[in-house]
């Protein structure tokens, strides 16, 4: 179904608000990655957008950037806390 | 007092939208929006973005459908109140609504119509101890009446077009700008980036990357902001800071006028999306009933059957004939 981290929270009513829709505008989407964290490089949006989020850690990550396919095997997520 | 038909929370294309639909119905609307300007999500978050489900349009740029529905409404000359959030909704004796901004403008009307989207868009505040002392006593969210800082030595924070964009202007006029920014990428335009580094190079701007204002000094008024950076902590003296981060909407006031609400959205009757209170009616993503998808295509269908009932409520004494626009064609307000 081509989805991505963000819309899968979503569908589960996980309390990911994904604000923009999955355009990498906002980062309501942010996730910490554990374990296989290298499984594809940040895109370009997806640094620029970190640079100004809230709580942003090394292994942060935008779920709407993220597609679900098999190289995320292993990997372990933790939604990171709600923009103030 | 501002006296209309409809007051319509929220100028994005579905309250423009309802603008239109009102004007076939000869009813008048009265817009409000916190922003400076219309289109909602659409202006604030993605104008050159094609969108592809508007009916009759293969791809339109998220901000010419924003002019396209403008120029749609405009014979129905509606009034704007833009800027200024919608905090409280009163209701008068005679049934009719107040509408209270937060510079205390006043709108009446026999209904409302809130089109506030994911809600109203607020400044993405940094997370700094003291930085609410200092709230409108230096730092500030947004630049209002720009001309008077002609001059003075100004701190601006972030990578985004508000940031570049405000810092080459002020620069460009007599202002030293400090611009500091978490890295050394910008989400802004690549010709602003170009133009602040041209600015740097005429000694009219000072660019901090890898830098972040850390903590506030001053004692009644900002004095100084204080930078982590790469190379240690710096300490510059300004009366002025604006940490521009964009904007990230937030419900805010709606949750607080006594409707029914549901994860963040109004809940509605889907015979004309009318909230619990009489009256009072929520279309686009504002509102949620089962089966809600949030499209805009969808508000511009909740905002025509809310228009049908606001117009019984207007003129409960009227019989209401449908007429095709093909057959009466678009009578403007004179």
């Amino acid at each position: 179904m081509n989805m991505n981290l963000m819309e899968v929270c979503k569908s589960y009513d996980l309390p990911v608000k994904g604000v923009c829709g999955g355009m990498a505008m906002c980062a309501s989407c942010q996730v910490y990655v554990y374990k296989n964290e290298n499984f594809r490089e940040r895109n370009d949006d997806e640094e620029a957008m970190l640079d100004e989020a809230y709580h942003v850690k090394s292994n942060s990550r935008l779920g709407c950037q993220i597609p679900i396919s098999t190289e995320l095997e292993g990997a372990e997520f933790e939604l990171a806390p709600e923009e103030p | 007092m501002i006296k209309t038909n409809i007051v319509i929370i929220g100028a994005g294309p579905v309250g423009l939208f309802a603008v239109f639909e009102a004007g076939l119905m000869k009813l008048h609307c009265h817009l409000i929006d916190s922003i400076p300007q219309v289109g909602g999500q659409l202006s604030e978050i993605y104008p050159n973005k094609p969108i592809y489900d508007i009916p009759g349009y293969p791809t339109v740029l998220a901000g010419e459908l924003v002019n396209k529905l403008m120029e749609q409404a405009a014979p129905f000359k509606p009034g704007f109140t833009l800027g200024e959030r919608a905090e409280t909704i009163d209701e008068l004796p005679n049934g009719n609504f107040v509408v209270t901004t937060s510079q205390g403008t006043k709108h009446e009307a026999p209904v409302v119509m809130i089109a506030g989207g994911l809600g109203s868009f607020e400044p993405r505040k940094p997370i700094i101890k003291n930085l609410t002392d200092f709230e409108q006593n230096g730092v500030n969210y947004i630049v209002k009446d720009p001309d008077q800082f002609r001059g003075k030595e100004i701190v601006i924070s972030g990578g985004g077009d508000s940031a570049l964009d405000w810092a080459v202007y002020f620069a460009e006029k007599n202002c030293f700008v400090h611009l500091v920014h978490r890295s050394d990428r910008f989400r802004a335009n690549k010709d602003s980036v170009a133009k602040a580094y041209e600015l740097e190079e005429q000694d009219k701007l000072k660019l901090y990357t890898f830098a972040e204002v850390k903590q506030l000094g001053g004692k009644q008024h900002l004095e100084k902001v204080i930078l982590e950076t790469k190379g240690g902590t710096v300490s510059i003296e300004t009366e002025l800071w604006f940490p521009l981060f964009g904007l990230s909407p937030k419900l805010g006031p709606i949750a607080d006028w006594g409707l029914e609400i549901e994860k963040n959205a109004i809940v509605v009757d889907t015979f004309d999306y009318q909230t619990n209170h009489s009256g009072i009616f929520a279309i686009g993503d504002v509102n949620t009933y089962p089966g809600k998808l949030k499209l805009i295509l969808c508000g511009f269908h909740e905002a025509t059957l809310a228009v049908q009932s606001a117009y019984k409520r207007i003129n409960p004494d009227k019989k209401f004939n449908l007429k095709y626009t093909t057959v009466q064609g678009v009578q403007g307000f004179d």
